[in-house]
């Protein structure tokens, strides 16, 4: 288990001295009541179970400030405890300040699930409820005199400066009704902040609400019923356990609650993992945004840069921000420029921060849409420009076979032909070194000549662009010095292009086997199907051909690779090469 | 009377040592064509024995030529020429056989039109 890091120190200094005020306050209640221990162990875990409950939720979500709500909550009910103490002093301070329990939980409610106040009405609820117990405990430390003889509270006051108990009385009868009703008015508020919650935000505030609704009716009860209706000895104590009981209930609803809404982060970031390389047509996109955040009524607006403005399914223009109750819009910029926007329901606003998740979200899959059409683009650009290149080096090559046939070779066979014609009119008294020069002539020019088109046939090959693929191969093994058989089936020829790059890649790979392979046989299949040619060319040779070594393969694959194609090569050591390629047929 | 020969080349000078080198050798050069539609008229006008039909001509190539030979009139012989090697295309247009132009000569015609089919 990983250590707490510094940021720890402060949230656990805080949660063990509250265990220890609570503690001490037990033992002080004991000394008090020795006659009920389980009361102060009950009294110990309604504080213990909100410090408890700030730790976890400090733990499950460091950036909210519930956790140290509840806290506080946890703290402000221990210093409650104290009022019990024998200590005359401690007994006075828990009794004056153990209103501000209230004020904790009042604030744990208005704030929750942030841990911001959410508005003004909310500020000024809050603001009344600090003002209602700074009265409580100015009017405890400063007016409230001890009954006479062995009264309920037993608390003493040393501060007190005056004799007149009616003022405290006053406050002690208004405090409650007035707390209370202030209670309800947050409860009030969470209500309607409930009301006003998409289908997430309610799993979130459920809860919470109906714990508060159960405390405020506790505390109604408690502090303005129960009052006036006296009650003493186990029903009191039975009524005690029920207050310990829902305080429990209530650090666990907001753990709980806030369990939710993390669970709906992680729903954002599960949306993220699966909007990565998946789908993300706006229809798909759209249906993740309603399930991650829990909006059915989510639409997702794409901004149309022609029309200028957001256009929604089926084409609807939407003028935003929106102006229908109960809706809003989260636009979606890039680099300030409108991208698309998000309308949902407002209560998705209650954590503005799952909101901006899903804002990313969808930024970021737009940017990763935009990123790999532009990579997909750039790609088919480079690959059409191979091709182009590719085409025109074919078509280069074809030129300059024709001119070296139609001009030098045609010219130079015309040449040779014209002196075996003088060589066969020379009579027999023709001179003989005359005769001897001419047939020598003849001879050089044929070698020249047959140089001449071995250059004109490796720049390109003639038969191929007159007779097809087939005949050109055919060509091609018979000049093979190894036994080749071919088998070509092809229902028709294929393009120039693709009859180039097959031809030049069985050539190729017979020059290789004829290179290195010692073979004494090779199987030359060229086939068609589906739109896409094959070819295999296999040997019985020694095999251990590396496909990345030595340049013509590497050429070759560059080539293959130009037309759209894929070449592959097995060879293992122990003998035989099994070249492979395949080539779309366009 | 040896075979008469109608000779097809977009060369002139190459069309005036063949007939020189076929009519020493025996044969009656009765005709020149510089391109496949002249040569397909001539063909049909002079019914020679032999075309001798070199494959890369300006209009069109002598594959082609061969072809519609065979597929008109079908009596003449048609033997395809050219510096390049075509010896695999001759079956498929329907010519007799294919002879390098650097190895022709009357001797060398004669052998190819007397190979069996």
């Amino acid at each position: 288990m990983r250590a707490p890091g510094r940021d720890w120190v402060w949230p656990l200094l805080w949660a063990a001295s509250s265990v220890a005020l609570g503690l001490f306050a037990a033992t002080q209640q004991h000394q008090e009541q020795p006659e009920r221990p389980g009361l102060l162990v009950a009294d110990l875990v309604a504080g213990l179970a909100f410090i408890g409950a700030g730790l976890i939720v400090r733990r499950m979500r460091p950036g909210n400030r519930c956790w140290w709500l509840l806290m506080a909550s946890g703290t402000t009910w221990f210093v409650g405890s104290l009022a019990t103490s024998t200590d005359t002093d401690v007994a006075l301070a828990g009794f004056a300040l153990g209103s501000w329990h209230f004020f904790a939980l009042s604030w744990l409610l208005l704030a929750y699930p942030t841990g911001r106040l959410p508005g003004r009405r909310e500020q000024a609820l809050l603001g009344l409820i600090a003002a209602l117990c700074a009265v409580r405990s100015l009017s405890r430390l400063f007016l409230y005199l001890p009954p006479d003889g062995t009264g309920c509270e037993c608390v003493s006051n040393r501060f007190v400066p005056v004799t007149d108990g009616r003022w405290y009385a006053a406050i002690d009868l208004v405090f409650p009704w007035a707390l209370v009703t202030a209670l309800l008015l947050v409860l009030a508020c969470a209500v309607a902040r409930w009301r006003r919650s998409s289908r997430a935000g309610r799993r979130m505030l459920t809860p919470v609400v109906v714990a508060a609704a159960a405390l405020v009716a506790q505390i109604g009860y408690d502090y303005v019923l129960r009052q006036e209706a006296g009650l003493v000895g186990p029903r009191r104590d039975a009524l005690f356990l029920l207050v310990v009981a829902l305080r429990v209930a209530t650090a666990i609803a907001f753990v709980l609650g806030l369990r939710q809404q993390r669970a709906a982060r992680s729903a954002v970031v599960d949306l993220v993992g699966g909007l990565a390389g998946h789908d993300t047509a706006p229809d798909r996109l759209g249906e993740a945004l309603r399930s991650a955040l829990g909006d059915p009524s989510l639409e997702l607006v794409a901004w149309e840069p022609t029309e200028h403005a957001y256009v929604g399914e089926g084409g609807r223009r939407l003028a935003l921000p929106v102006s229908e109750p109960g809706r809003a819009a989260t636009l979606i910029e890039q680099d300030g420029t409108p991208l698309a926007a998000l309308v949902h329901d407002e209560a998705l606003l209650e954590d503005p921060g799952l909101v901006s998740a899903v804002a990313a979200a969808v930024r970021l899959t737009a940017d990763n849409e935009r990123l790999r059409g532009e990579l997909q683009r750039q790609l088919a650009e480079v690959a059409a420009s191979r091709s182009r290149i590719v085409a025109a080096g074919d078509a280069e090559r074809r030129r300059i076979e024709r001119d070296l046939h139609d001009g030098a070779q045609q010219r130079l066979v015309t040449i040779a032909l014209a002196l075996r014609l003088t060589e066969a009119r020379m009579g027999p008294g023709a001179d003989p070194a005359t005769r001897e020069a001419v047939t020598q002539a003849v001879k050089d020019l044929s070698e020249a000549i047959g140089e001449l088109r071995d250059l004109a046939r490796g720049i390109h090959p003639a038969v191929l662009s007159e007779a097809g693929l087939h005949t050109a191969l055919g060509s091609l093994l018979d000049r093979s010095p190894l036994p080749a058989r071919l088998d070509v089936r092809l229902s028709e020829e294929p393009t120039a292009a693709v009859a180039a790059t097959a031809y030049f890649a069985i050539s190729e790979a017979l020059t290789n086997v004829v290179k290195h392979a010692r073979a004494t046989d090779v199987l030359v299949e060229v086939t068609e199907s589906g739109g896409t040619l094959r070819i295999l060319v296999v040997d019985d040779g020694v095999g251990g051909v590396d496909p990345r070594a030595g340049s013509g393969l590497r050429g070759l694959a560059d080539r293959i690779d130009a037309a759209g194609g894929t070449l592959s090569v097995t060879s293992p050591a122990t003998g035989g090469t099994r070249l492979e390629v395949s080539l779309p047929c366009e | 009377m040896g075979p008469s020969v109608l000779v097809v080349d977009d060369q002139e000078a190459f069309r005036a040592v063949a007939r020189a080198l076929l009519e020493r050798d025996g044969f009656r050069v009765v005709g020149e064509a510089v391109d496949g539609a002249t040569a397909l008229l001539a063909e049909r006008e002079l019914r020679p024995d032999v075309v001798l039909l070199d494959v890369r001509l300006p209009d069109r190539s002598g594959l082609e030529v061969a072809q519609a030979i065979r597929a008109t009139t079908g009596a003449a012989q048609v033997v395809l020429i050219s510096t390049a090697d075509y010896s695999h295309a001759a079956a498929g247009c329907g010519a007799k056989a294919f002879l390098p132009k650097l190895s022709l000569s009357g001797a060398a015609l004669r052998a190819v039109l007397a190979e069996p089919p």
